[in-house]
């Protein structure tokens, strides 16, 4: 599993968002497939950049926004938006 | 050209018994000639209107990377192209029949429709999908393609064009523009995916559909009885459209291609948001990424609830209008979507607890069937009076033996033959996972299974119906 520096806050958003444990998110962190997860809905998307943009300080654009479809990709576009 | 027709089965084994021979360029000239012929079939002239859309957004992608400075202007002539043409052939006829309505109810000189638009199958599948070509190439996530042959394969790829999934340009294109190879694990879950495809469409809704056609006529009807007849619609529905989904996957697979999920078991959904995330996904994806979050976006300055909120209601009603022109399936829409808005706005008030409590899920799902029963029933009924006294009917009033009994019967008979997808969503969730995708014993078990479903095609097949999902 690699460790990004901004993982650990990522991965209580998305814990807390997606009712997962940390655990169970980090293990989602290894899988690229988008759309694959029934718990990551539309309402869940929404609630997770909401958290990210709360937690990180940031404010994503639409088109971001959009590619938020897994742990790998948020965690990419994390290390671009967060210095 | 349809799926279970001797037609189909001729057309796609020359088509498989040529494709392997070639090299990769040559490979997709062939599978365009035969893509086009397998939808010019029955009616040629539909040949004329999606060609005429895959010329527009080929230049339109063109004209977007050499002049960026008019990259808007082009979008929007694309995406009005693109909507004009679905408009015109899928909502006209049923505009001008409520303007003619409307003026008869305002006692004015009013008209009858004596238009008579033939809608070509399938043109809301790939209208859509040729549009994500455009979004994506206007917002810099995708390359516009030289290639006109590679990218008038993605608009009319045969193995999904008439009812989806509905492929995005930025997963499909990149597939046509590499070498394929199948291997024997393919091959082997391929002829599977094939077998249970048919299956599902021939015996499951096939021989619901009769169930659910019978009840739906009935003049005088019961609670019982009308609501056996959503329940049997609502298997039908599913085991239709996910057949077609499985046969477009396994002959995809076979000529080397992997095209998106579409089904994930929705009759386990716990909540409307997840059932949407586990039907039609392919719909749902695009939906979300394409109209709601950009809609959240344009009001999220209004704050959070009321963006989502108004997104939800308007992406809803789009897909309830996507699915057909009718009053029905704009109701099917805002009903969704009022369904989403109420769970989401309970989840906050309801205990997690409670709400993540594993053993609730039982209760919830069945809650959440119950509801998309509701649904299915707005899906299917075009006339308001009959949906109403569905929805008005008493499980109190007093019942006939007579009637009790055939409700009964046939709610029997739909449970058991909508028995092997439960059979199927609970392998899914567990057998999966006890036996290795590589071993010979799951080869051998696809073996028994296919023999068994393949002996029931023969004996116990419905009476032929056309893919619901065609319609639109």
């Amino acid at each position: 599993m690699s460790h990004a520096p901004h993982d650990a806050r990522m991965f209580k958003v998305l814990s807390g968002v997606l009712g997962k444990s940390v655990e169970e998110v980090a293990r989602l962190a290894e899988r690229q497939e988008p759309h694959g997860e029934s718990f990551w809905d539309s309402l869940q998307h929404i609630n997770i950049i909401l958290g990210l943009e709360a937690e990180f300080g940031i404010r994503f654009e639409l088109l971001e926004a959009v590619d938020l479809k897994t742990v790998p990709l948020i965690r990419a576009k994390l290390a671009v938006l967060v210095r | 050209m349809i799926f279970h027709s001797l037609d189909f089965l001729l057309f796609f084994l020359f088509v498989l018994a040529v494709y392997w021979q070639l090299g990769r360029r040559a490979q997709n000239l062939f599978l365009l000639g035969m893509s086009y012929f397998f939808y010019g079939y029955v009616h040629p002239w539909f040949l004329y209107l999606i060609f005429a859309s895959t010329v527009v957004d080929y230049f339109c992608g063109l004209t977007i990377a050499r002049h960026p400075e008019k990259k808007r202007f082009v979008l929007w002539f694309s995406i009005v192209s693109n909507l004009t043409f679905l408009c015109y052939f899928k909502y006209f006829g049923f505009f001008v029949d409520n303007v003619a309505e409307l003026l008869h109810l305002l006692g004015l000189p009013s008209f009858t429709n004596t238009l008579d638009i033939f809608l070509p199958v399938g043109i809301s599948f790939y209208t859509f999908q040729s549009m994500s070509y455009i979004i994506d190439v206007y917002a810099g996530r995708l390359k516009a393609r030289e290639n006109f042959f590679e990218f008038a394969l993605f608009v009319v790829f045969f193995p999904q064009l008439v009812a989806g999934p509905i492929e995005r340009a930025i997963t499909f294109l990149p597939q046509i523009e590499k070498e394929r190879s199948i291997s024997a694990t393919d091959v082997r879950d391929a002829l599977f995916l094939l077998v249970w495809g048919f299956f599902k469409k021939l015996v499951i809704a096939d021989n619901v559909a009769y169930i659910a056609n019978k009840l739906f006529a009935l003049e005088e009807t019961t609670f019982a009885l009308a609501w056996t007849g959503v329940f049997a619609f609502g298997v039908q529905v599913y085991a239709d459209f996910s057949a077609y989904t499985d046969i477009a996957h396994a002959s995809a697979r076979l000529i080397g291609f992997k095209l998106s999920p579409n089904f994930n078991h929705p009759f386990i959904a716990a909540s409307p948001a997840e059932f949407w995330k586990r039907w039609h996904i392919s719909l749902s994806s695009y939906i979300q990424d394409y109209i709601f979050l950009p809609l959240y976006f344009r009001f999220r300055t209004r704050g959070v609830r009321y963006a989502v909120e108004k997104g939800l209601l308007i992406t809803f009603f789009l897909i309830g209008l996507w699915h057909g022109a009718g009053w029905n399936f704009i109701l099917f829409g805002i009903y969704h979507g009022m369904l989403v808005i109420v769970y989401d706005r309970c989840k906050v008030v309801t205990p997690i607890g409670i709400r993540e409590n594993p053993w609730m899920r039982p209760f919830q799902i069945l809650l959440m069937f119950s509801l998309a029963n509701v649904g299915f029933l707005l899906f299917r009924e075009s006339e308001m009076d009959y949906i109403l006294r569905h929805l008005t009917l008493s499980p109190l009033a007093a019942t006939g033996e007579l009637q009790w009994r055939a409700a009964c019967f046939l709610f029997g008979q739909a449970l058991f033959f909508s028995l092997p997808l439960w059979i199927h969503t609970a392998y899914a969730h567990m057998g999966h996972r006890l036996i290795p995708a590589e071993s010979w014993f799951r080869t051998f078990l696809q073996v028994m299974v296919s023999a068994a479903m393949f002996l029931a095609i023969l004996v116990a097949r419905g009476d032929s119906e056309e893919f619901i999902y065609f319609q639109f």
